[in-house]
C-alpha cells in the first residue's frame, strides 16, 4: 500500500491539514503546499462548471467556455501533478475527472485524477470541505480510506472544544487517529467499515 | 404506550426515548448518543472559554456548571436506590460515588478509588475513559486545563449534598505502560491518559468521621 500524501481543504480553499502517510512520500515545503491547497481548490470549481454532460437547473455555461475551461483544467492538474509526484519526465496521460458525484451529496468537482504514477482522489463533503489523498497506483480501496478519514475528522476535530472551524487543525487526537489508520491498514489488510 | 395522532404536547416536554426503554439501554434511564453529548459538551467548554480569562478561571466555571448536576443527582440516585438510610460515613459515601453515582451517569462503576498515603484527607476516584475528554485534544497553550472539570464539579456537588464538603479537582495522569488497555474496536487512537479526580475533604469532616468511631 503506498499512501503518499493527505491534505484537507477548507471551504474557502485554504489549506487547513497536510500530512505525509508513507516513507515514499516526496518532500513538500509549506508555501508549495498551500499553493498546491489552493490550486485544487479553484480546479475543483471550475470542473464543476465544465461538465459536458446537462446538468439540471441549467447550469451549463456556453459552448465555447467549455472547452476553455477543459484546457485549463489540464494544465493546472498538470501543475499539481508535477509538484505532487515530483518527477519532471512525467506528465500527466490521463485525466479522469467525474462530475457528478453521488457518493457524498456534494454536488460537482473533481474525484479523481489518475496518471504521472500517482493517484489523487477527493471527497468532497456537504459542508465544502475537501479530503485530497495521494497514492501510488494500484493502492486498494483509496474511496473507504478517504470515507474513514472523514468519520475520524468528524469525532475528533469537529467534537474538540478547542478546534476553531475552517483554521489549520491542531488537534493530537485527529494526527494520531489517521496515523493509526494508515498504520492498521499498511499492516494489515483492507480494513472496511 | 399508545399516542394519538396528533400529539399535543411540546417536544421539549415529552420524556427523552421512549419510556419503556429501549433494548440495550441502561436499565432505569434510556441512552443518548454519545456524539450528541459530546457536542454539547463542546459546546459548553466554549461557552466557559469566551468568558474566561484564564486557564483556571475556566476550570473553575466548568466545576460550577457541574456543581448543581452533582446535588440532583445525589437526591436522584439516592431516591432510586435500594438504600433506606443515608450515607453518614467518610469510606460508604465515597464507595457511593464511585459505585452507584458513576454507574447512573456514565453506565459503568468507576474504575477504582485509592486514598492517597501521603495526605489522610486525600481521596482519588480514577476513571480509565473520561466521556468529558474523549474527544478533546488540550493546545499546548493551556496547558494543564482537564476537560473533565465539570465531572470533578458533579463529585463535588454529590459530597457537598450529603454533608461532605470536600474540594475535588481533576487531573489527566499519564498512563504506565500496560496499565489498561482494551481492544481497539473503534478507529480511536488508544488513551495515553486517565483522569483521576483528586478529592480533598475539609478537616471538620474528617474529624467528625474520627469521632463516629469511637
Amino acid at each position: 500500500m503506498g499512501f503518499l500524501h493527505l491534505f484537507i481543504v477548507n471551504k474557502s480553499g485554504g489549506l487547513i491539514l497536510h500530512r505525509p502517510l508513507g516513507p515514499s512520500a516526496p518532500k513538500i515545503n509549506t508555501n508549495d503546499w498551500l499553493r498546491i491547497g489552493s490550486t485544487f481548490h479553484s480546479l475543483h470549481a471550475i470542473a464543476a462548471e465544465a461538465s459536458p454532460v446537462k446538468l439540471p437547473g441549467n447550469k451549463n455555461p456556453g459552448e465555447n467556455r467549455v472547452y476553455v475551461l477543459y484546457f485549463e483544467l489540464l494544465q493546472s492538474a498538470t501543475y499539481i501533478a508535477v509538484r505532487i509526484k515530483v518527477c519532471s519526465s512525467h506528465l500527466v496521460c490521463c485525466t479522469s475527472i467525474n462530475t457528478t458525484n453521488v457518493l457524498a451529496g456534494a454536488d460537482d468537482g473533481i474525484e479523481e485524477i489518475e496518471g504521472g504514477g500517482v493517484i489523487l482522489k477527493c471527497l468532497q463533503t456537504r459542508t465544502g470541505i475537501k479530503f485530497v489523498l495521494t497514492a501510488e497506483p494500484g493502492t486498494a480501496d483509496l474511496d473507504s480510506v478517504l470515507r474513514e478519514i472523514y468519520v475520524l475528522y468528524s469525532e475528533c476535530a469537529l467534537k474538540d472544544p478547542f478546534y476553531e472551524l475552517e483554521m489549520p487543525i491542531r488537534c493530537e487526537l485527529f494526527t494520531l487517529a489517521v496515523d493509526g489508520l494508515i498504520e492498521r491498514l499498511e499492516s494489515g489488510g483492507v480494513k472496511s467499515r | 404506550m399508545s399516542r394519538s395522532a396528533q400529539s399535543n404536547t411540546n417536544l421539549l416536554d415529552r420524556p427523552l426515548g421512549r419510556s419503556g426503554g429501549r433494548v440495550g439501554g441502561s436499565s432505569d434511564a434510556t441512552s443518548v448518543s454519545l456524539s450528541a453529548f459530546a457536542y454539547v459538551y463542546s459546546e459548553l467548554v466554549q461557552y466557559h472559554q469566551g468568558r474566561a480569562a484564564s486557564v483556571s478561571e475556566l476550570e473553575r466555571r466548568l466545576e460550577s456548571a457541574g456543581y448543581g448536576v452533582g446535588l440532583k443527582v445525589l437526591e436522584l440516585v439516592a431516591y432510586r436506590s435500594k438504600e433506606t438510610k443515608r450515607e453518614t460515613r467518610l469510606m460508604s459515601m465515597l464507595q457511593f460515588v464511585s459505585s452507584s453515582v458513576w454507574k447512573s451517569l456514565f453506565g459503568k462503576a468507576a474504575d477504582s478509588l485509592e486514598r492517597s498515603i501521603d495526605h489522610a484527607d486525600e481521596f482519588m476516584i480514577v476513571d480509565y475513559e473520561p466521556i468529558t475528554s474523549t474527544f478533546v485534544s488540550v493546545p499546548q497553550d493551556l496547558g494543564q486545563l482537564s476537560a473533565d472539570a465539570y465531572v470533578s464539579g458533579i463529585i463535588a456537588g454529590v459530597l457537598d449534598g450529603a454533608g461532605f464538603s470536600a474540594r475535588v479537582t481533576a487531573h489527566s495522569v499519564d498512563l504506565e505502560d500496560g496499565e489498561y488497555s482494551k481492544p481497539n474496536t473503534t478507529g480511536m487512537p488508544p488513551r495515553k491518559d486517565k483522569a483521576v479526580f483528586l478529592v480533598k475533604f475539609s478537616p471538620e469532616v474528617l474529624s467528625r468521621d474520627a469521632a463516629l468511631d469511637r
